[in-house]
């Protein structure tokens, strides 16, 4: 007899069907008496392209459908949750993360990205920001300096949504990057080929998909960079303009060139779109190619828009499948800002310095990355300790009176009568089966608790 | 609900019987770890293995120092590191300057080092050498890197309910593919004291919220694999909770140096201290991919690890436990022969493999790898000794449990440490 089973023993057994059926799965999710837009779709909406969102704007989205629902998340709000306009929020923020941000180290970096993550306008632009801070996992534990740390992520945040293509030959000229990866002196007569095996292995193809002669080469079209107190230079003397063969193809290729070659393979954008469907849709059901092959021609077709197949997913049928609820586990961050913004933990919020270490606990520190490859995700968040550090977070918040009371929140729409109901229908909505819904009971703050706790709630 | 769904149940249950009863079960566990320490002591079933990886690629070259071969010096001039510096262990190879603390150790017979550590083929990506070293196995499908090699142990013996966990990961960050098994989670913690389960209240307040807590997480929700996953995970994290509470009274031995690996090593030292029944513990030292100006950092990391481990040992010996007590610290890869243009080294392949504790033969064991030109897997020193026989001599002799339903078969183990008595 053991003590506990693992998640990989079972088969996943109610994968949603539309898994099977690429045509079906990417259609337009349109509304219908079966699968109408009720409370549970839109709150897995917001939840898995935002935060977790609060009790009005759950309520407002299910009254708008799903087309302005799904455009408001695409393109951002006109204010933020401050009350200020989206524009002039996003100018503070940069500033904010510029001065007393980046003063404050790695720190002060994380407590200004979870403040603006908190009252964004625009929460799908920040998940897809740390979707590439995972996928160009660059840690300031070895880049040493904020200012680069804050300059990468502004550039992510630039290009979230927009030309991945430019994101890639960018990256390739960003210090904080360079430094990470020890690039940051390549010589024609030492090519340095970290750049180029990251590049190729974790950015754009994924292993398998090149060889150890393709990495050598693509090095040499990398030599000639150099960093130099934290800015990007080009050294045309270290550059080795030679040929190159580099995945079948001749030249006098560069940096630049390299990345048009990787883009041009059709393993990039399948390899992206995996990426983005274990984002998205489920980090436990493995996708068929046939699944992503829609996604990963339109990536390609449009120029790698990452706008394009994001929207393709938050459209269509297979992200509204109830069947794909709960098959990812949320991120320390998802959970900590979602829970924030569902609460309306805002007037004052948290102590972000707080929360930032509250996520180091469960598991993500911002800005640090544990390794080139990211944060590994899905059931890696989850372990003895990570799992007592969302408890003692969940609780933490529910016993700061000065911050939060959950009385007043129940009974501010019109739940005082049913406050376990009200958390239930916030938090998990439809999650709980009659045996756990008969153990959520007590206060508003212990049934709040009860709910925070859960296992569903870690999910989404 | 399956048979195994089921027994869980059951087994959560008796364990949360044992948490509701409070009181009156605390003899029962202080009854326990002092037949851990003791009686259990003596015998094989009392063996504790702790696993130190060192993430990044260590550079062997430079730590055990092959100074008196031609090809050393040959190929490293920056970062070279001058034989009359080295603590010596054979007229061949000494050990690094800052390893001090490690020579005595072996000078008091508590260091084996086997040289020529690797396997065949070597890769010289992270990812997939950590895979290589954390699964014991060196082909790449999906299966294969499912469980880890520990993961395989505690499959092959799980625990019994109640039991306390019988492996524990200590440090930030994820858990390693080496202790991923099938159906045990290993829990990781970075301080004891994080085991705290922070409620409001007073006492009864606090256990009827625990038990609230514990209450909604027990419920069978049927046959969702992700959400029983979590269920499990928070029932054993409320569990281990109450535990590591029970046995982590004090804050104990202040002769660890400041360092993060010294402070990991030391939360091992006192459950080991108080008699919890783990057997096995994994912990990391983070650094060593020195591709860039690697000779202060370096040095700094092994002056670290050398400092850390003798604080760990000499804590232990002076609880009588240090003969209980076996330390395997490895790497995914060494590094390349011939240093780089920025004074680093890039990844390279076969290094030595440390095993600190009542080890049979003090000192090397095994030749040093030849750095002659001719020798070289691609230019890096040639493995002649297979990772999974060190890890055979940990499973069959160390810790008595048959290493090839784990390793595979065909890896003798090598002579490291006392044969357990079966």
């Amino acid at each position: 007899m053991e003590a506990g089973a693992s998640l990989d023993r079972g088969i996943p057994m109610q994968s949603s069907p539309l898994l099977n059926d690429p045509d079906r799965a990417w259609c337009r999710f349109e509304p219908s008496g079966e699968e109408p837009w009720d409370l549970p779709r839109v709150a897995h909406l917001h939840r898995r392209a935002g935060f977790s969102a609060s009790w009005d704007a759950l309520q407002r989205d299910l009254g708008d459908g799903p087309e302005a629902s799904i455009d408001r998340i695409l393109d951002g709000e006109p204010s933020a949750l401050d009350g200020s306009p989206a524009a002039e929020f996003d100018r503070l923020m940069d500033a904010l993360a510029r001065g007393p941000g980046a003063a404050g180290g790695a720190a002060g970096l994380q407590a200004s990205w979870l403040y603006r993550m908190i009252h964004t306008p625009h929460p799908l632009r920040e998940r897809m920001t740390l979707f590439w801070h995972d996928h160009f996992a660059t840690s300031i534990e070895k880049v040493g300096d904020p200012d680069l740390m804050r300059r990468q992520v502004d550039l992510l945040r630039r290009c979230s949504l927009g030309s991945f293509a430019e994101l890639l030959r960018t990256i390739a000229r960003d210090p904080a990057m360079l430094i990470w990866l020890d690039a940051t002196e390549s010589k024609r007569q030492h090519p340095n080929e970290n750049y180029a095996r990251e590049v190729m292995e974790l950015f754009t193809l994924g292993r398998g998909q090149y060889t150890e002669r393709d990495i050598q080469e693509a090095a040499r079209a990398f030599t000639g960079t150099v960093v130099v107190r934290g800015r990007y230079r080009h050294d045309p003397r270290q550059f080795d303009d030679g040929e190159k063969t580099v995945l079948g193809r001749t030249g006098r290729f560069d940096g630049d060139a390299i990345a048009d070659i990787l883009l041009d393979q059709p393993s990039c954008a399948r390899f992206l779109c995996r990426k983005l469907f274990s984002w998205f849709v489920s980090e436990v059901d493995e996708p068929s190619d046939a699944l992503i092959e829609p996604l990963a021609l339109a990536y390609r077709d449009s120029d790698y828009d990452t706008r394009v197949p994001v929207a393709m997913i938050l459209r269509s049928r297979l992200f509204f499948d109830p069947a794909i609820r709960r098959r990812r586990v949320k991120s320390p961050v998802e959970f900590a800002v979602g829970t924030i913004r569902a609460l309306e933990i805002l007037a004052p919020t948290v102590s972000t310095q707080e929360l930032a270490e509250a996520c180091t606990r469960m598991g993500q520190a911002l800005y640090a990355p544990p390794s080139v490859a990211g944060w590994d995700g899905g059931p890696a968040w989850i372990n003895t300790a990570t799992i007592l550090a969302r408890s003692n977070a969940a609780l933490a918040l529910l016993d700061d009176r000065r911050r939060f009371d959950p009385e007043a929140l129940a009974s501010r729409h019109g739940r005082s009568d049913d406050p376990a109901g009200f958390f239930v229908d916030l938090l998990v909505q439809d999650a709980f089966g009659p045996d756990v819904l008969d153990r959520i009971r007590g206060s508003a703050r212990e049934a709040a608790a009860l709910v925070l706790t859960s296992p569903e709630y870690q999910l989404s | 609900m399956s048979t195994r769904r089921r027994d869980f149940l059951r087994s959560s249950l008796s364990a949360a019987t044992l948490v509701s009863i409070g009181g009156p079960t605390i003899p029962g566990f202080l009854a326990r770890s002092a037949r851990a320490a003791s009686a259990e002591g003596t015998g094989d079933e009392g063996r504790i293995l702790v696993v130190l990886q060192l993430l990044g690629g260590n550079d062997g070259l430079n730590t055990v120092v092959p100074h008196a071969l031609d090809g050393y010096s040959r190929n490293r001039k920056r970062i070279r590191l001058a034989s009359g510096q080295l603590h010596r262990i054979d007229d061949q190879v000494g050990l690094h300057p800052r390893m001090g603390k490690l020579a005595e150790l072996l000078e008091r017979d508590r260091l084996a080092i086997v040289q020529g550590v690797g396997y065949p083929n070597p890769d010289r990506s992270h990812f997939r050498s950590m895979e290589i070293w954390e699964t014991a196995r060196t082909d790449s499908g999906p299966e294969a890197i499912e469980t880890g090699w520990i993961g395989r142990v505690l499959d092959a013996h799980p625990p019994k309910p109640g039991q306390d966990p019988p492996a524990l990961h200590i440090g930030a960050g994820r858990s390693p593919l080496a202790t991923k098994a099938k159906r045990v989670e290993v829990p990781s913690l970075e301080r004891v004291d994080q085991f705290r389960l922070q409620l409001a209240g007073a006492a009864p307040e606090q256990r009827s919220a625990r038990t609230a807590m514990s209450d909604v997480a027990r419920v069978d929700r049927g046959d969702d694999p992700l959400l029983g996953f979590l269920r499990r995970s928070t029932l054993s994290a409320y569990e281990s909770s109450r535990r590591l509470e029970e046995v982590a009274g004090t804050d104990g031995d202040s002769s660890y140096p400041n360092y993060g690996l010294a402070q990991r090593l030391k939360q091992v030292a006192r459950l080991i201290k108080a008699g919890f029944g783990t057997r096995i513990y994994y912990t990391r030292q983070d650094g060593y991919d020195t591709h860039a100006n690697q000779f202060d950092t370096h040095a700094a990391l092994l002056n670290e690890l050398a400092d850390s481990l003798a604080a760990f040992h000499d804590d232990l010996a002076g609880a009588g436990l240090n003969d209980r007590v076996a330390v395997l610290v490895f790497s995914e890869f060494g590094r390349r022969l011939a240093e780089n243009a920025s004074g680093g080294t890039d990844h390279g392949a076969a290094a030595p493999v440390f095993v600190v504790g009542p080890v049979r033969h003090a000192g090397l064991i095994g030749e040093h790898p030849s750095l002659e030109p001719d020798d070289l897997d691609d230019g890096d020193p040639r493995f002649h000794t297979d990772f999974r026989r060190v890890y055979a001599a940990m499973l069959d002799h160390w810790l008595g449990l048959p290493s090839a339903p784990i390793v595979g078969e065909g890896f003798e183990p090598l002579p490291l440490l006392p044969p357990a008595r079966g």
